[in-house]
């Protein structure tokens, strides 16, 4: 027995070592945090962390913010820097508008103005992607412990500041985005889209406005105003039977509410069929500006 | 369940504390039987009969092939034994493949097929089964092991079912555990061990492993067509990064917490980046498998002893059928053909070649090996043949597109711990690496530092569909 508790407080020296130094190690990091200059924090690692970094940006926050944008990857590009602290952005790329509209659910105090972005109306919710957010073990912890949020990571503060730049100046590119490949693979995912776009899935339509309409309710009750809004894609995708549909039974389905419809898809470029390159979208931030003075 | 995952960490503590409490000493197998049942069951739990259904055969094929003092018997009993659990095994797995293989879609049999459920951890604990069938017909286990039955039974049942290995291995042996089972204390854990192999392990998973995973998702059809030449390269080096960390990250878990109860697997990973052979890799990745392949197909089949051809066709036989253990889909055939080619025709340019090793020969040869797995796991990854063809395609032809400088940056990143994992271990008999080996719990507290606070998102371990 002596032997047995002998044994054990040796490793358990081991362990009370590791322990220390992993403690040591997250006072050093909360002070390089601390010390660093803002720039150097934030900057998403990929594009699910850009995601998360979004969400608890709102959630983890104690600022009230009176206008919520809720959408998918498309309005990721509204760089909502143009808009003042009041507005927050939870839109999120590769996932639906119903993680946004789930997240809002959880704030204690609803934004007055909720823009609901319906391109993407038929992409499921990602529950996984909630479950991770409002982890019941991370989520308090978080909460209290600012370190341990995503934006945070230590490899986020070599990544971005440090070793991004280093690798851009030993991997050095001119070549342009106009180059006839990517041209060709830009053709290519549009005439692939297309095909997707000329079917009209109307159940999963119905349903899919069922489930806004029942997110939608308990919001309102608090007295937020909900503004749908259509952003603009490319010129051969841009009034598909699809997107006719969907814009169709959300004006059916929603007729109390404004709808920002999209502007004339000639005038916007994309990068990828869908996603409007950087100076479409600053230039449908200024359309969408003009629009909601009208509300 | 996840092993990175809260309710297997209340499972973990549960169980750890009623199995080491005096008073149940004497129901150690049992909690640890039904500890293991629910842990399978977590998901689905109309799958836990098939569990059962594979230890109740093995424990009354094996019961009975230990028994029979008449050799024709025990024969059959073996060789009924072992079609059983390939029977399981091919129904449960390879149906989808044997019918898009050999049915038309129109077929009523086609749809049936395809609604077989494929059961996690399946391909393991069949093995387990034939290992022990195997094993008890070969004499490797002593007669005490072999009879009482209810006890026998419940040893069976242990051994099959172990939670820690049951759905990702290590592969055990029946002649490496069953041996093991006896009533354990404290002090059969070895806590410096445990601690080490939980840490390393979560670390593989959680921080390399998980992260990496978010930049080798554009390994998809026609995602990667759109990723310059460079990008493409990175992305498929951190691929063979992420495989490693994250089947070792869970091997390593596996032996940490089969410690905790008292029971030693064997390692599994014994650092295959470093392998200058395809003979030596596979002594070093998914050892459990490459001995279990080895011990119970390849020297069965008659190994190297008859003749050079034989040798051959023994090897891409091994290595086809290795690659089908991992999936169902042609791709592993071809996978396993490619390495059964690898080591054929590694073993022909020995045979014929003889040139004294030097540093510059060991370098090519490591960096052959490298690149030839690596290549390899496209097909881990993209399980469409044609869209492995079109990734070694848009390497070659995109070298006219922008390089993904986060991407890179990122995989840089988080591969660099395995880099240095295995140079750990290339430096390990150096006189610096002694003096710093002793301040190892400062890379363990690193370790732990990084997994709280920069962990990706918990996925499940990439082993867990085969």
């Amino acid at each position: 027995m002596e032997l047995h508790r002998n044994s054990f407080i040796s490793n358990f020296d081991m362990l009370k070592n590791i322990i220390f130094s992993a403690l040591v190690f997250l006072v050093i990091h909360y002070l390089i945090v601390f010390f660093s200059p803002p720039n150097w924090l934030g900057a998403p690692q990929n594009q699910w962390q850009a995601n998360m970094i979004r969400a608890e940006n709102l959630i983890l926050s104690d600022t009230y913010f009176e206008k919520i944008i809720v959408g998918s990857s498309l309005s990721v590009n509204l760089n909502y820097g143009q808009f003042d602290h009041t507005w927050s952005n939870l839109s999120f790329s590769g996932l639906s508008i119903y993680e946004g509209l789930e997240i809002i659910h959880h704030l204690e105090q609803k934004p007055k103005y909720l823009f609901i972005e319906i391109n993407v109306l038929l992409r499921d919710k990602d529950t996984f992607f909630l479950e991770h957010l409002f982890n019941p073990i991370k989520y308090p912890i978080k909460k209290k412990l600012s370190i341990l949020k995503e934006s945070q990571q230590p490899v986020s503060l070599i990544g971005e500041p440090l070793l991004y730049h280093l690798i851009r100046k030993l991997m050095p590119s001119n070549k342009s985005n106009n180059n006839p490949k990517i041209v060709d693979i830009k053709k290519e995912l549009v005439q692939k889209m297309s095909k997707d776009y000329d079917i009209v899935p109307i159940d999963k339509i119905q349903n899919q406005i069922a489930l806004l309409k029942k997110l939608l309710t308990p919001i309102e009750n608090h007295g937020t105003k909900v503004i749908l809004f259509e952003m603009p894609i490319d010129q051969a995708l841009c009034n598909t039977p699809l997107t006719i549909a969907i814009r169709q039974a959300i004006k059916n389905a929603f007729p109390q509410y404004f709808f920002i419809e999209h502007p004339d898809c000639t005038e916007y470029s994309t990068s990828d069929g869908i996603h409007l390159d950087h100076d479409s979208a600053l230039k449908f931030v200024n359309y969408f500006k003009d629009k909601i003075q009208q509300i | 369940m996840l092993f990175n995952s809260f309710p297997f960490l209340v499972l973990v503590t549960f169980t750890f504390f009623l199995y080491y409490t005096n008073a149940l000493r004497r129901l150690q197998i049992h909690i640890l039987i039904i500890s293991s049942f629910v842990f399978y069951a977590f998901n689905n739990p109309i799958l836990l009969l098939l569990l059962i259904f594979s230890v109740a055969i093995n424990i009354i094929s094996s019961y009975l092939v230990g028994i029979s003092t008449n050799q024709t018997r025990k024969k059959w009993c073996a060789i009924l034994g072992v079609t059983i659990n390939l029977i399981t095994l091919a129904f449960f797995k390879y149906s989808g493949l044997i019918a898009i293989t050999f049915f038309n879609s129109a077929d009523t049999l086609f749809d049936f097929l395809n609604t077989i459920p494929l059961p996690i951890g399946i391909s393991f604990f069949t093995f387990q089964g034939i290992s022990l069938v195997v094993d008890t017909y070969r004499d490797e286990l002593t007669t005490e092991e072999k009879n009482k039955f209810p006890k026998y039974g419940l040893n069976v049942a242990l051994f099959i079912s172990f939670f820690p290995q049951l759905i990702a291995g290590p592969i055990v042996k029946a002649h490496d555990f069953i041996p093991q089972i006896k009533t354990k204390t404290r002090k059969d854990i070895h806590w410096e061990d445990v601690i080490k192999y939980l840490i390393l392990g979560y670390f593989l998973k959680s921080f390399v492993a998980d992260n990496l995973k978010d930049y080798t998702y554009w390994i998809a059809y026609p995602f990667f067509e759109t990723k310059s030449s460079i990008t493409l390269i990175f992305m498929l080096f951190g691929y063979s990064m992420q495989i490693f960390s994250d089947f070792a990250g869970y091997s390593l878990i596996a032996i940490g917490i089969a410690g905790l109860f008292g029971y030693q697997l064997k390692q599994n990973f014994n650092f295959p980046y470093i392998a200058q052979s395809f003979s030596d890799f596979w002594k070093r990745w998914h050892i459990s498998l490459s001995s279990f392949l080895k011990e119970y197909l390849y020297f069965p089949l008659g190994g190297n002893r008859k003749g050079k051809v034989r040798t051959y066709i023994n090897l891409l036989l091994t290595m086809i059928l290795g690659g089908l253990w991992h999936g169902a889909a042609w791709s592993y055939a071809v996978w396993g053909l490619f390495h059964g080619i690898l080591l054929a025709t590694e073993r022909l340019l020995q045979d014929l070649v003889h040139i004294r090793n030097n540093h510059i020969l060991k370098t090519v040869k490591f960096s052959v090996v490298f690149i030839m797995v690596s290549i390899g796991w496209l097909l881990f990854k993209l399980p469409e043949f044609s869209d492995a063809v079109k990734y070694i395609y848009s390497i070659i032809h995109n070298t006219e597109l922008n390089p993904d400088y986060s991407n890179i940056t990122y995989i840089i990143i988080y591969s660099t711990p395995i880099i240095v994992y295995h140079i750990s271990y290339l430096l390990r008999s150096t006189n610096s690496y002694n003096k710093v080996k002793k301040y190892s719990y400062l890379a363990y507290g690193f370790m732990l530092f990084l997994i709280l606070t920069n962990s990706g998102t918990s996925q499940e371990f990439i082993y867990f569909q085969f």
